[in-house]
C-alpha cells in the first residue's frame, strides 16, 4: 500500500469520528418527543379538580389527626393522676412508719422510694415533651403531604416555582396551603429542567464531558504522527545506538557483552600472533626444512629421514613452492594505515607436510589429498591449501585453524597418509 | 556409554584405568584415549563456534529502499567435551570438530567460519543437530536496491540461550548502509 492511500486512511478516520452516531440521533429524537409531550401536557389538564372537593377529601384525615392528639392529651391527664396518687401513697407509707419501731429501718426504703419517685417524674416529662414533638412533626408532614398532592393535582402555580418545602426547623404550623386561585388556568412551563438528551442533540462535541469520539480522534492523530515520524526515519541519517528503543536493562546487558567482547578480543589478538610466530618465521625462511618443524615433535626424525635420500626431489619441491605465490604470512599480512582505527587481523598459522606418494599413484594422490583437505574442518578453505608432487611425494601446504593443538596436527597428517595410503 | 547428537554418536568406554572415546559423524569416525585424572564427570558442552561466522543464505536476499526482512537462519554449534573435577572446576577436554564449520581467512576480516543456512521465515523446528537459531532483521536504509551476499556475525560464548527446545542466540538488527552490514543496537 503507498503512502497516498495511508494518508487518505488517516484522514477518512477522524471525519469518521466527526460523524454523530446512530445512538446520538435516537437520544435526540426521544428528547424531542418528551419536550413536545411537556409542552402539550398543561392545555389537557386545564379543567383541575375543585380545591373544595380535595379539602373534602383530606378532612378525614385532618380529623384522624386530631383525635390521635386528644387521646395523646388524654393519656397524658391519666399519667399526671397517677403520679399524684402514688406520690400521696408514698408520703402515707412515710407517715405510718414513723411512729413505729422500725422507723429508722423503713427510713432508706421511703428515701429509695421517693427518689424512685423523682425519676419517673422526670421520665414522664421528658416522654411528654417527646410526644408533643413526634406529633408536631407528625402534623407538618401531613401538611406538607397535602400540600404537594393539592400541587400535583391543581398543576404547578402560575408565573413561579412553587415554594420549597419547609423543614422541621423552621415549624410547621407556619406552613400555609397554597392558594387555591393561583393554580386556575394552564400554567405554562417557566424554566423547565434541561433533558438529558438535549446536549447531545446539540451536537457530538458538545456536552458536559468530554466526548469519546474527541478522544478518538486526538489518538488517530497521535497515530498518524508517531507513523509520519516511522515513515520519515529511513530517509533520516541512521539513529545513534542509544535512540534505538530499547529496555535499559537490556541495553546495559549488551553494553556489558561487548565490553566482554572487546576484552576477549584484545586477549586474542595478543595470544595469536605469539602462537602463530614460530610455525610462521620458520616457513617464510626455508618451506622444506621447515616441514620437520611444523609437522611436530614426533614427525621430526622421519620427515628428515625420508628428505635426506631424495634431496634433489626435495629441492624441485623448494624451487615449485617458491614458484607459487605464499600463503599470507606475517610479513605479507595487509598492514593498516596507521589513521586506521581497525587492527589487522591475525594471520592464520600454516602448516606444510610432505607424504610419500609413488609417482604411478601421482594423479589419485593428488584428488584424494585435495578431498581430504576440503573436507577436514581443521583446513581453512581460503587461502586454498596447495598440494604439490612430484618425485614420489607431495607437498601440502595449508592454513589451519588458529590455536590447533599439536595433536590435532599430528592427526591431520596422519589422516593425509592414510588418504594417499 | 552411548550418546547420540543430531547425526553424530558418542561411545565411551572404560578400558583399564582409562576411556576410549569413539566419535562418529555416521561417514567418518574418530577415537580418542583419553586419562581422565582428577576429572570426576564428562560433560558434552555446545559453544558457538570461536570466530565470526559468515553466513551465506541459500536463498537470494533483494532489499528494496528501505526495504525489511525478518526471518531466522541457522547456524552450527561446536561440541566441546568438558571434564569437570570434584571441586566443580570445568575444562575443556576436547573440541569435536563439526564438518559445517569452513574455516577461512580474510585479509578485512580474519578468521571466520563460512556458514550456509536457509532463510527461515518462521522459527525452525527443533532437528536434534547440534545447530544455534539465529533472528535476524535487515533493513536496507539506503536509497538503492541492496543485493547482500553474505552477513558476518560475531557470537559470543555467553549468547546461547535454550528457549522452547531449541538453542537460541541473540538477536541482531543489521542495516545495509554503505555497501555492508552494520549492527543496530
Amino acid at each position: 500500500m503507498t503512502g497516498s492511500r495511508w494518508w487518505a486512511l488517516l484522514l477518512l478516520v477522524p471525519l469518521l469520528a466527526c460523524e454523530r452516531p446512530a445512538g446520538d440521533l435516537a437520544a435526540a429524537e426521544i428528547a424531542a418527543e418528551l419536550r413536545a409531550l411537556r409542552a402539550a401536557l398543561p392545555r389537557e389538564v386545564a379543567p383541575a379538580a375543585d380545591p373544595q372537593q380535595v379539602a373534602t377529601a383530606l378532612q378525614p384525615l385532618g380529623q384522624a389527626l386530631a383525635e390521635l392528639a386528644r387521646e395523646q392529651t388524654t393519656l397524658g391527664l391519666r399519667q399526671q393522676q397517677l403520679v399524684a396518687e402514688l406520690r400521696l401513697c408514698a408520703k402515707l407509707v412515710g407517715d405510718g412508719a414513723a411512729d413505729a419501731a422500725a422507723q429508722t429501718a423503713a427510713q432508706k426504703d421511703v428515701a429509695a422510694l421517693r427518689a424512685r419517685l423523682q425519676t419517673v417524674e422526670q421520665e414522664l416529662a421528658e416522654q411528654l415533651q417527646r410526644h408533643a414533638a413526634v406529633e408536631a412533626m407528625l402534623r407538618d408532614a401531613v401538611l406538607r403531604a397535602t400540600q404537594q398532592l393539592e400541587g400535583l393535582l391543581l398543576g404547578p402555580p402560575t408565573g413561579t416555582s412553587p415554594p420549597p418545602p419547609a423543614n422541621g426547623a423552621s415549624g410547621g404550623s407556619g406552613t400555609a396551603p397554597p392558594d387555591p386561585g393561583g393554580a386556575s388556568g394552564p400554567p405554562p412551563l417557566a424554566d423547565p429542567p434541561r433533558p438529558a438528551g438535549e446536549a447531545i442533540e446539540r451536537g457530538s462535541f458538545v456536552g458536559d464531558a468530554i466526548s469519546p469520539w474527541a478522544l478518538m480522534v486526538a489518538l488517530c492523530m497521535a497515530c498518524s504522527v508517531l507513523w509520519w515520524w516511522r515513515w520519515r526515519v529511513p530517509h533520516a541519517p541512521p539513529d545513534p545506538p542509544a535512540l534505538v528503543g530499547m529496555d535499559r536493562g537490556v541495553e546495559e546487558i549488551w553494553a556489558a557483552a561487548e565490553l566482554l567482547g572487546e576484552a576477549v578480543g584484545k586477549l586474542r589478538s595478543t595470544r595469536q600472533p605469539a602462537l602463530a610466530a614460530a610455525p610462521m618465521a620458520a616457513a617464510a625462511a626455508t618451506p622444506i626444512a621447515s616441514l620437520a618443524l611444523v609437522g611436530g615433535e614426533g614427525k621430526r626424525g622421519r620427515d628428515a629421514s625420508e628428505l635426506e635420500p631424495a634431496a634433489n626431489d626435495a629441492a624441485a619441491l623448494a624451487t615449485q613452492f617458491a614458484a607459487t605465490p605464499p600463503p599470507p604470512s606475517a610479513a605479507a599480512a595487509p598492514v593498516a594505515p596507521a589513521t586506521s582505527a581497525r587492527p589487522s587481523p591475525p594471520v592464520p598459522t600454516t602448516v606444510q607436510f610432505v607424504v610419500p606418494l609413488a609417482p604411478e599413484r601421482a594423479a589419485f594422490g593428488l584428488s584424494a589429498l585435495q578431498q581430504q583437505l576440503a573436507a577436514d574442518p581443521r583446513v581453512l578453505r581460503r587461502p586454498a591449501p596447495e598440494v604439490v608432487v612430484a618425485a614420489g611425494r607431495a607437498a601440502v601446504r595449508c592454513a589451519v585453524l588458529p590455536g590447533l593443538p599439536p595433536a590435532e596436527r599430528s592427526h591431520l597428517e596422519q589422516c593425509l597418509r592414510d588418504a594417499v595410503a | 556409554m552411548r550418546a547420540r547428537l543430531g547425526r553424530y554418536e558418542l561411545v565411551l568406554e572404560s578400558v583399564r584405568g582409562g576411556h576410549s572415546l569413539l566419535w562418529s559423524d555416521g561417514q567418518q569416525a574418530r577415537r580418542y584415549a583419553i586419562g581422565l585424572g582428577s576429572f570426576t564427570r564428562l560433560e558434552l558442552e555446545l559453544r558457538p563456534p570461536p570466530h565470526p561466522c559468515r553466513v551465506v543464505v541459500r536463498e537470494s536476499l533483494v532489499l528494496g529502499p528501505g526495504g525489511r526482512l525478518r526471518g531466522y537462519v541457522q547456524v552450527p554449534l561446536l561440541p566441546v567435551l568438558c571434564g569437570i573435577d570434584a571441586h566443580g572446576q570445568r575444562a575443556p577436554l576436547l573440541e569435536l570438530g563439526n564438518q559445517e564449520l569452513a574455516g577461512e581467512w580474510d585479509e578485512a576480516r580474519g578468521v571466520q567460519f563460512r556458514v550456509s543456512s536457509p532463510w527461515h521465515v518462521r522459527f525452525p523446528m527443533p532437528t536434534g543437530e547440534p545447530r544455534a537459531v539465529l533472528p535476524l532483521w535487515l533493513k536496507n536504509v539506503t536509497h538503492e536496491v541492496a543485493l547482500p551476499a553474505d552477513f558476518v556475525v560475531p557470537l559470543a560464548p555467553d549468547e546461547l540461550v535454550e528457549v522452547r527446545g531449541s538453542l537460541l542466540l541473540r538477536p541482531r538488527r543489521l542495516r545495509w548502509q554503505a555497501g555492508q552490514w552494520q549492527e543496530a543496537r
